[in-house]
C-alpha cells in the first residue's frame, strides 16, 4: 500500500507528507492513522471509510475524498486499496481449511448453511433473474468478457496480457454457478492502488510546475442504494437490478452530461451478467436492447459504440476490487491508455453492480470543466 | 441456542438466531415445522428480512404470524464450484431456488 501511494505521489509531483487526508472502502486493511504515521504526514485531517458494499464503494471512496477537499477540510486526500487475500482470506473461499465455525447467524444463516457461501452464488441468483426477465442472451455476457480479455492484450500490467480468450473457449469453459461461466468471474490477486486528490486549482498548477501528465477532473460522483436494495437475505422489491439507477441519475445530474456524451466506460464486473445491469441503468441502452448492444465489437477500443474496461479490469486486468478502473479513467482521460478510446475527453467509472451502496464517478479533462 | 443440522452437509455452520433474539422466532418456528415472517399489526405490512420496525409505517415490534409454505421460484442457480472445504466431496452440482412466497390471509 505505501509502495501505492508514493507511487502517486510521484506520479503527481507531490511530497508524500502533505497529505493530509485518506479515503478508502470496503474495510480496508490498512489504518490511516498508521499510513499517516509511517509516512511522516505533517498532519491528518481527513479519514473516511465507505461503509458496505464491498468493491461498489471504489467510486464512493473517491467522491468521499473529494467532498472533504470540497468542504475545506483537507487539501491533500489519497484515495487507496489494497489487497492480500492470499494471508488474509479470500472472497471465493469461505470457512478456511478447516470448514470454520460450527454456527453462523445474521444474513449469513439464511444462504451458507445451504452452499451460497461465495460472492458468485449469491450474484449468480441475481443475474438468472435479470436474463429471464429481459431475455439477455449468454451472447452479451461473453461480449463483455471478450472485451476485457482483448484489452488486456495490449496492456502488459494485465494478469491475462499474452493470455487471449476465444469464443470457443469462454464457450466450452466449465459452469462456476450457472449461468456464470469461468470467465464471466472475476479474478483475485493481490496488489494495491492508489490515487491523488487536490483541488483543480492545486492541480493546474502541480502540472505547470512538475511538468507532469495533465491532472483528471472529476466531473460528478455519487454513491446510495435505491428502495429497501439491500433488504436481505435476497429481497430487494426490485431485485433483477444492478442498484444503479439512483447513482446514474446523481452522477449525469451533478456533471450536466448524458450518456450519449460519453465515450467510454470502465463498469465493475464482478459477474459479466452485473454489468449488462450496470450499463442499461446508466442509459447506454434498454435492457431489451442488451442483446444488439453487446456484441464484442461495440465494446472495444478506439471505435467501438463504446468501449468497455479497456484496461481488462477485474476480469482480465487485476483484481484491485474496482480501484484499477480508476486508475483506467485516469489514463483514458490523459491519453495514455494501452487501449485509448477514441473520445475519451470524459471517462465513466461503475462501482459495484448488485450490491449496496453502489457507486460512479466521472473524469474529465480540464476543457470538460 | 441449539442448531439445525440434520439436512445439512456436515461441515458447514449450523444456522442460529443472532443474540439479541431479533431471529429467534424464525428460527424456532422452523424447528416446529411452522414459517414464521413479520406482519406489523398496525399496517399489516409483512417483512422479511426481519428488522425491530415495520418498514412502512415505522412501527416497533412487528407481529410473528406463520406463512403458507408455498410459493414461486423467483431465480435459480446450479452450483458447480465448491467454495468451502466440506463441500470438496460433496455431490456437484446441487441447485438454489430463490423462492418467492405467497402473502395469503
Amino acid at each position: 500500500m505505501l509502495k501505492a501511494i508514493l507511487a502517486a505521489c510521484a506520479d503527481a509531483g507531490v511530497d508524500a507528507r502533505d497529505i493530509d487526508g485518506f479515503a478508502s472502502y470496503s474495510n480496508d486493511r490498512s489504518d490511516p492513522v498508521r499510513l499517516a504515521a509511517a509516512l511522516g504526514t505533517h498532519r491528518l485531517r481527513s479519514s473516511t471509510m465507505q461503509w458496505g458494499g464491498g468493491g461498489g464503494g471504489c467510486c464512493a471512496a473517491a467522491a468521499n475524498g473529494a467532498a472533504a477537499i470540497h468542504a475545506g477540510m483537507a487539501e491533500c486526500v489519497v484515495v487507496y486499496r489494497g489487497l492480500a487475500q492470499g494471508q488474509f482470506g479470500r472472497f471465493g473461499q469461505v470457512g478456511g481449511a478447516a470448514g470454520g465455525d460450527a454456527t453462523v447467524s445474521g444474513d449469513m444463516a439464511y444462504q451458507m448453511p445451504y452452499g451460497v457461501l461465495a460472492p458468485p452464488q449469491k450474484f449468480a441468483l441475481c443475474v438468472q433473474r435479470t436474463m429471464h426477465e429481459h431475455g439477455i442472451a449468454r451472447s452479451a455476457l461473453r461480449a463483455i468478457a471478450m472485451a476485457s480479455n482483448h484489452h488486456a492484450q495490449a496492456n502488459p500490467r494485465a494478469v491475462m496480457h499474452g493470455k487471449p480468450l476465444t469464443e470457443e473457449r469462454y464457450d466450452a469453459s466449465r459452469s462456476i454457478v450457472e449461468p456464470l461461466k469461468l470467465y464471466d468471474c472475476c479474478m483475485e490477486n493481490d496488489d494495491a492502488a492508489a490515487v491523488l486528490l487536490v483541488s483543480a486549482e492545486r492541480a493546474r498548477g502541480l502540472v505547470r510546475t512538475s511538468q507532469k501528465d495533465p491532472a483528471a477532473y472529476i466531473l460528478g460522483a455519487a454513491s446510495g442504494a435505491d428502495h429497501r436494495y439491500g433488504a436481505s437475505p435476497h429481497n430487494a422489491p426490485h431485485y433483477a437490478s444492478a442498484n444503479c439507477s439512483g447513482v446514474a441519475a446523481d452522477l449525469y445530474r451533478m456533471a450536466g452530461l448524458g450518456p450519449s456524451e460519453l465515450g467510454v466506460v470502465q463498469s465493475y464486473e464482478n459477474f459479466t451478467g452485473g454489468v449488462v445491469m450496470a450499463l442499461a441503468e446508466h442509459g447506454f441502452f434498454k435492457p431489451e436492447e442488451a442483446n444488439a448492444f453487446l456484441t464484442t465489437g461495440n465494446l472495444l477500443a478506439p471505435d467501438g459504440l463504446l468501449p468497455l474496461n479497456t484496461s481488462g479490469g477485474n476480469l482480465a486486468e487485476c483484481y484491485m476490487h474496482g480501484f484499477e478502473r480508476v486508475l483506467e479513467a485516469v489514463r483514458q482521460v490523459r491519453g495514455t491508455s494501452t487501449s485509448q478510446a477514441r473520445r475519451s475527453d470524459v471517462a465513466l467509472v461503475i462501482g459495484g453492480p448488485m450490491v449496496a451502496p453502489a457507486s460512479n464517478l466521472l473524469l474529465g479533462t480540464e476543457s470538460t470543466l | 441456542m441449539s442448531a439445525l443440522t440434520s439436512q445439512l452437509p456436515p461441515g458447514l455452520p449450523a444456522p442460529v438466531h443472532e443474540t439479541d433474539d431479533l431471529s429467534k422466532p424464525f428460527w424456532g418456528g422452523l424447528r416446529e415445522q411452522r414459517l414464521c415472517v413479520q406482519r406489523c399489526s398496525h399496517c399489516q405490512n409483512w417483512q422479511f428480512g426481519l428488522e425491530w420496525i415495520c418498514h412502512h409505517c415505522r412501527a416497533f415490534d412487528p407481529a410473528w404470524v406463520d406463512a403458507v409454505p408455498r410459493g414461486l421460484i423467483h431465480s435459480w442457480e446450479r452450483v458447480w464450484h465448491p467454495s468451502h472445504a466440506s463441500l470438496k466431496h460433496h455431490d456437484q452440482p446441487f441447485a438454489h431456488a430463490l423462492w418467492q412466497g405467497q402473502v395469503l390471509p
